[in-house]
């Protein structure tokens, strides 16, 4: 894909989960710390299938600097990252294994999330015992991962594939190419 | 959905079923003297026996302030001047109602570091019974 396609595609992608994560921070879920619905998640899925590991990652770092200087506060960004590097190594390893398809890499993104974020709490906190915590974590960040998996799923079976944009692309170079030999 | 998709959500359950049973029991002897520890980064409280009502201010360098509400036998976060506010949510903790709580004998306010705990021994936490 053309360098300027994919830049385009990654910013509209950051601005999706900014919106996304704009309306989550409305959603008052429930008073537990750590359970929120992820729905950026679902987009960080699509990047990691369209753009690979490499740009997936630079998404989640400015996703996660963006929202908290947003909706946050620095001490908030800490934990995001740790819960977004996580689940983004996680994710992009689940990705090239065979039999795991957007829906699995989706689960296993949304409990690693949450296992990252514990993993900080409990470095500052100095408590431990909140690793049992993650006992109702992980079922609830595996509903959520569940649901975004499908979702990312979904769209990307029905949004213009890649596939057919780098065709297209090809199909005008040759054409460029037999116009000016 | 794929096969080792299934495989997946099978491990996540079982070890959030492993976590659930394997989690402290907090061993609710009724008649034990409870009493709140208060950690915050950088300052040291003293036990608080939960007897009489009161109010405790704990604020912070950097301007964070929460205030917690003592009452006979429990406490909760009463105010706290954070963005998300989630430890005022997590409502009250008494020894009766501490197995059953999410977060147990604790209240935590991450933004600020501060942790609430229930305990019901001089220096010691919760007696834990696995």
């Amino acid at each position: 894909m053309r360098k300027t396609r994919r830049l385009t595609l990654a910013a509209l992608l950051v601005a999706v989960m900014m919106v996304l994560g704009y309306v989550e921070s409305m959603i008052p879920i429930s008073a537990v710390p750590g359970i929120k619905l992820g729905l950026s998640n679902c987009v960080l899925l699509i990047s990691l299938y369209w753009l690979g590991t490499g740009l997936s990652v630079e998404l989640m770092v400015v996703k996660v600097v963006l929202l908290g200087f947003l909706f946050g506060n620095p001490m908030m960004i800490a934990y995001s990252l740790a819960g977004g590097a996580l689940s983004l190594a996680v994710m992009a390893l689940l990705r090239r294994v065979k039999g795991v398809g957007p829906v699995g890499v989706g689960i296993a993104g949304g409990v690693t999330h949450n296992i990252g974020q514990v993993a900080v709490a409990v470095l500052t906190l100095q408590t431990p015992s909140l690793v049992y915590y993650l006992g109702l974590l992980m079922p609830v960040g595996a509903g959520m991962g569940l649901i975004t998996g499908l979702v990312a799923q979904t769209l990307m079976h029905t949004l213009p594939p890649l596939k057919r944009l780098e065709d297209k692309e090809k199909r005008e170079e040759t054409q460029l190419e037999e116009n000016h030999p | 959905m794929k096969r080792r998709d299934w495989l997946i959500i099978l491990v996540v359950l079982i070890a959030s079923l492993a976590l659930y049973l394997l989690r402290p029991k907090a061993d609710t002897a009724a008649t034990a003297q409870a009493y709140l520890r208060i950690s915050a980064p950088d300052q040291q409280f003293d036990l608080v026996p939960l007897t009489d009502a009161q109010d405790i201010t704990i604020t912070q360098a950097d301007g964070s302030v929460n205030v917690v509400e003592v009452f006979a036998g429990g406490f909760r976060m009463k105010e706290a001047n954070c963005t998300n506010q989630d430890c005022i949510k997590q409502g009250d903790v008494t020894l009766a109602n501490m197995a059953d709580r999410p977060l147990a004998n604790e209240v935590i306010c991450l933004p600020h570091r501060v942790v609430l705990e229930l305990v019901t021994a001089e220096d010691q936490t919760v007696e834990i019974t696995p």
